[in-house]
């Protein structure tokens, strides 16, 4: 009888993942069947009918549900690889939109820095001397020139390849770690949704450093628990050696994680371990001295030193802070609702998966301090790194501390779940040694994690890209918008009168610039350094423009149009009723428009 | 447990190594992809083959012929280890390869290509040699395991399953396909439409008319898009239309430019003059400037 069962859910498993792969083929004919134009789109996820997205949706439950029916019931190995393609599979698409609809770059802001700052290297053949993260922009001109992509797509495509890059890292952990093909299973099922929110579409170091977190986990455990020899650590070496260069914040995460694991070492109670921890201190140093000798040569070495002295000396609060976040929800009247809806899109999967670390963080506090038992180091040292990173995340809530964003954090702390949770979440969910209710209650729980899994994945796929779901707009940069940049400076008027946009402007010409240049050109004219328009465009009941600055040009793009007539039409520094009357003010000549962006040229100028 | 399925892999490498009579078929693989790159960099502009080619080359190969060279036997690596720190590793190399050229060569598309060509046939080399010295039966054996288990001879309903699930894969190849061609044969589409004043800049508009006398301003319009498309361009006051340009056809990427002459109105007021363009066929403008002038006195 058993046997028979067997067999069914053997069936069942492998009739999911076919029927799956077909969802996800349907899926990409109608994707194939509205391709995009390249022109600003407000919300992405309403370019494609929402067929598309049930498709999508019922492609990934089916590749966990048969992911799950491979893991716990073992009809095969390595039956499970089926799920896993499937599901990272549609992630791929999903990270692929913004070049599949032809999207000059996917954000407003960090792609185009991070294309000017690879131009540089196009241009001179080496990075900008300020640039103290150079090597995800060597990478992409690299790939630019061998592949011979364009350089923006490659931009485009690098996080694409960046969450392939954490998969196989997540895989090299998970088979480094537990010989159990179950368990490297189910690390990859936990490893596979797209948690990592909106970082996941956009070229950021930081996230990159994110995706080569678990690499640096995987080679501190091969390295430092089986005691290999010198030879076989030169990996690990060339690892450390390059941290220094990817980006700080891979320097913080990776002394915080050696540390853990030295810490926990010397603290293990049989002193098995204990005579290895000062084998810690050789990563941290040779990381720490890499990273001294080649951050502090930069000047802006001393202005983040400056920065994290004082958001703890004179309480400087983030972009991001908590007090922001409130007035910004009172400005606009937002209902109860409305506010608890975002807080749940930007901080959801954060939260989720943070308290499914949580579960194992205080299930090893109980056995190690309430029942003395020791427990796997690797456990003890993960759990203490989440903890701390994300208490440096909750406090940078409060605290500017130089991160921009929490969940830039965070995520350090999210990467590392799979790894934490997956062998002990197996041994606790498997039918091994279980008898009676023990079973029942084992499917149910397993039956919670899959469902869990399955909206954590869902739920990963609507707010990977910025939209009115997580209160913006698409932050999409379109080959308009760059056309009419590339207007702009090579048509405007020689003279020294300030250019205005809505939003502060200052990043938007790196997209047609490399970093090199631009600096040249704003120490020659600081107009360049791209103003932000006065609230309201300084309409007061009589007058009309009058807080502008010595104006010159004001420019709005489709992107802070949509934010503010669209996402944000109450509340915000603008209205809708703003850019009606910038339409009648005589003020202001409409000189330039590509659909994605309009210039308009002050009129007292001439 | 572990130790059972670590014997069980012991076996089945042992049986895979005793099949497998090539054992530099990775190495020369890899080898062989670089000398493709090579050949496809310098004979295509960009092509799905180049780009796959170029992948394997920075974010595969190096971190895989390093641990190659590194771990010559299956012991001290498993398959699945190799193969999966073999990425991270590679964007590891690749990174420390570029940051030495760029700081000393320079970074070409010529020294792009070399420096990383240059360490996966060099690390091929120590790898070839370095597995050379192994006893035979410790050389790694890149081979997925092909002993079928009991349960999958006992069940024929199974290995139609498995056909199915191959099938499904062939048909997400062709969509994927699809959707990759029709995506790289689509071309942004816009029009820029603009306005210069004096010297052919973004400035110096006329802000004054005289009675009589017409106001000079340059009209542009650059057309974005795979298909040629017919503008007209009309200008308004005070609600009347006059034609500038009829039927102006632009092809992809193409710019029409011209100076034309306005008249305003014989009016104190402030005016505003409306410049329309029309796409061919459509009533409503597709997209609209406007300058304002003082009146004269």
């Amino acid at each position: 009888m058993k046997t028979r069962c067997n067999q069914l859910s053997a069936m069942l498993t492998k009739l999911g993942s076919i029927v799956g792969a077909l969802a996800l083929s349907a899926a990409l004919l109608l994707a194939s069947s509205r391709p995009g134009h390249g022109t600003y789109e407000v919300n992405v996820y309403k370019a494609y009918p929402s067929t598309f997205w049930i498709l999508v949706s019922v492609a990934l439950s089916l590749g966990f549900m048969s992911m799950f029916g491979e893991i716990f019931s073992m009809h095969s190995p390595y039956g499970w690889v089926y799920g896993v393609l499937l599901i990272v599979s549609v992630n791929t698409l999903i990270l692929s939109l913004p070049c599949l609809r032809d999207y000059a770059f996917t954000n407003q802001w960090d792609d185009v820095v991070h294309f000017s700052l690879a131009t540089n290297i196009v241009q001179y053949g080496q990075p900008d001397s300020q640039n103290f993260y150079p090597t995800s922009h060597l990478l992409a001109t690299a790939f630019s020139q061998i592949t011979g992509l364009d350089l923006q797509v490659v931009i485009s495509l690098f996080p694409m390849l960046f969450y392939l890059v954490y998969l196989a890292s997540t895989a090299f952990v998970a088979w480094s770690m537990d010989t159990r093909s179950e368990v490297r299973a189910l690390t990859m099922a936990l490893a596979s949704p797209l948690v990592f929110h909106t970082y996941s579409t956009t070229f950021r170091p930081t996230y990159f450093s994110v995706c080569m977190f678990p690499l640096v986990v995987g080679w501190i455990y091969r390295t430092r628990f089986q005691r290999l020899r010198w030879l076989d650590s030169v990996p690990f070496v060339f690892l450390l050696i390059f941290l220094p260069f990817f980006h700080p914040w891979s320097v913080i995460s990776a002394i915080g994680i050696t540390l853990a694991f030295g810490i926990t070492f010397a603290l293990e109670p049989t002193k098995r371990l204990r005579s290895d921890s000062s084998m810690f201190l050789t990563p941290v140093v040779i990381i720490g001295i890499t990273w001294w000798t080649w951050f502090t040569a930069f000047r802006v070495f001393g202005t983040t030193l400056r920065r994290l002295v004082l958001s703890f000396g004179s309480a400087l609060e983030g972009t991001h802070s908590l007090a922001g976040y409130l007035s910004k929800a009172q400005q606009a009247e937002l209902q109860l609702s409305r506010v608890l809806s975002l807080v749940v899109y930007t901080y959801g999967l954060t939260v989720l998966y943070l308290g499914l670390a949580g579960l194992v963080i205080i299930w090893t506090f109980v056995q190690v301090v309430i029942r003395r038992r020791w427990v796997p180091a690797h456990l003890l040292a993960l759990s203490s790194f989440i903890v701390t990173f994300t208490a440096i995340a909750v406090l940078s809530l409060f605290r500017d501390l130089v991160t921009a964003n929490p969940l830039r954090i965070s995520n350090f702390a999210v990467a590392s779940v799979p790894v934490l949770v997956g062998a002990l979440f197996y041994d606790f969910l498997s039918d091994h040694r279980a008898v009676g209710t023990a079973i029942a209650r084992k499917h149910l729980f397993r039956k919670i994690l899959l469902v869990v899994l399955v909206s954590t994945s869902i739920l990963g796929v609507f707010v990977a890209h910025y939209s009115p779901l997580i209160g913006q707009p698409n932050h999409q940069f379109s080959y308009a918008q760059q056309a009419g940049i590339t207007f702009l400076f090579e048509k405007a008027a020689t003279d020294d009168k300030n250019i205005y946009t809505p939003f502060k402007g200052a990043f938007t010409l790196s997209s047609v610039l490399g970093s090199e240049d631009l600096r040249q050109l704003r120490q020659e004219s600081p107009r360049w350094w791209i103003k932000a328009a006065p609230a309201h465009f300084g309409y007061e009941p009589d007058e009309l423009g009058i807080e502008f600055e010595n104006p010159g040009y004001l420019w709005v793009t489709a992107h802070e149009n949509a934010y503010y007539t669209e996402v944000w039409p109450e509340g915000g520094r603008f209205t809708p009723q703003d850019f009606e009357r910038l339409e009648i003010d005589p003020h202001w000549h409409r000189i330039y428009t590509s659909g994605d962006l309009t210039i308009w040229r002050r009129y007292n100028d001439e | 447990m572990n130790d059972q399925s670590t014997d069980t892999k012991e076996s089945e490498l042992t049986t895979a190594h005793r099949k497998s009579r090539n054992h530099y078929g990775d190495l020369f693989l890899l080898i062989g992809l670089c000398l493709s790159l090579t050949l496809l960099v310098y004979s295509t502009r960009s092509s799905l083959l180049r780009v796959i080619a170029g992948g394997l080359c920075i974010f595969f190969a190096p971190g895989y012929v390093l641990l190659a060279a590194l771990y010559p036997d299956h012991r001290s690596i498993s398959q699945g280890q190799r193969l999966s720190a073999s990425v991270g590793i590679s964007v590891v190399i690749s990174s420390l390869l570029y940051l030495a050229a760029a700081y000393s060569l320079g970074i070409t598309p010529h020294s792009s290509l070399g420096i990383v060509v240059a360490w996966i046939l060099a690390m091929g080399l120590v790898a070839g040699l370095r597995r050379y010295r192994t006893p035979r039966p410790a050389r790694p054996v890149l081979r997925p395991s092909t002993t079928p288990t009991p349960r999958q001879k006992q069940e024929p309903l199974s290995k139609w399953l498995r056909l199915g699930q191959i099938a499904a894969i062939l048909v997400l190849g062709v969509t994927v396909g699809r959707l990759v061609w029709i995506s790289s044969h689509t071309a942004p589409q816009f029009t820029e439409f603009y306005l210069l004043g004096s010297k052919g800049l973004a400035g110096g508009y006329p802000n004054h008319t005289q009675v009589g006398h017409p106001i000079t301003v340059t009209i542009g319009i650059v057309h974005h898009g795979k298909n040629p498309q017919s503008y007209d361009l009309l200008y308004r006051i005070d609600n009347e239309d006059y034609v500038l340009a009829k039927s102006v056809v632009l092809d992809d990427g193409e710019q029409w430019e011209s100076e034309v002459e306005i008249y305003p109105l014989e009016t104190p007021e402030r005016q505003k003059i409306v410049f329309d363009l029309h796409k061919a066929g459509q009533e409503f403008p597709y997209d609209t400037l406007h300058l304002w002038v003082d009146g004269s006195e």
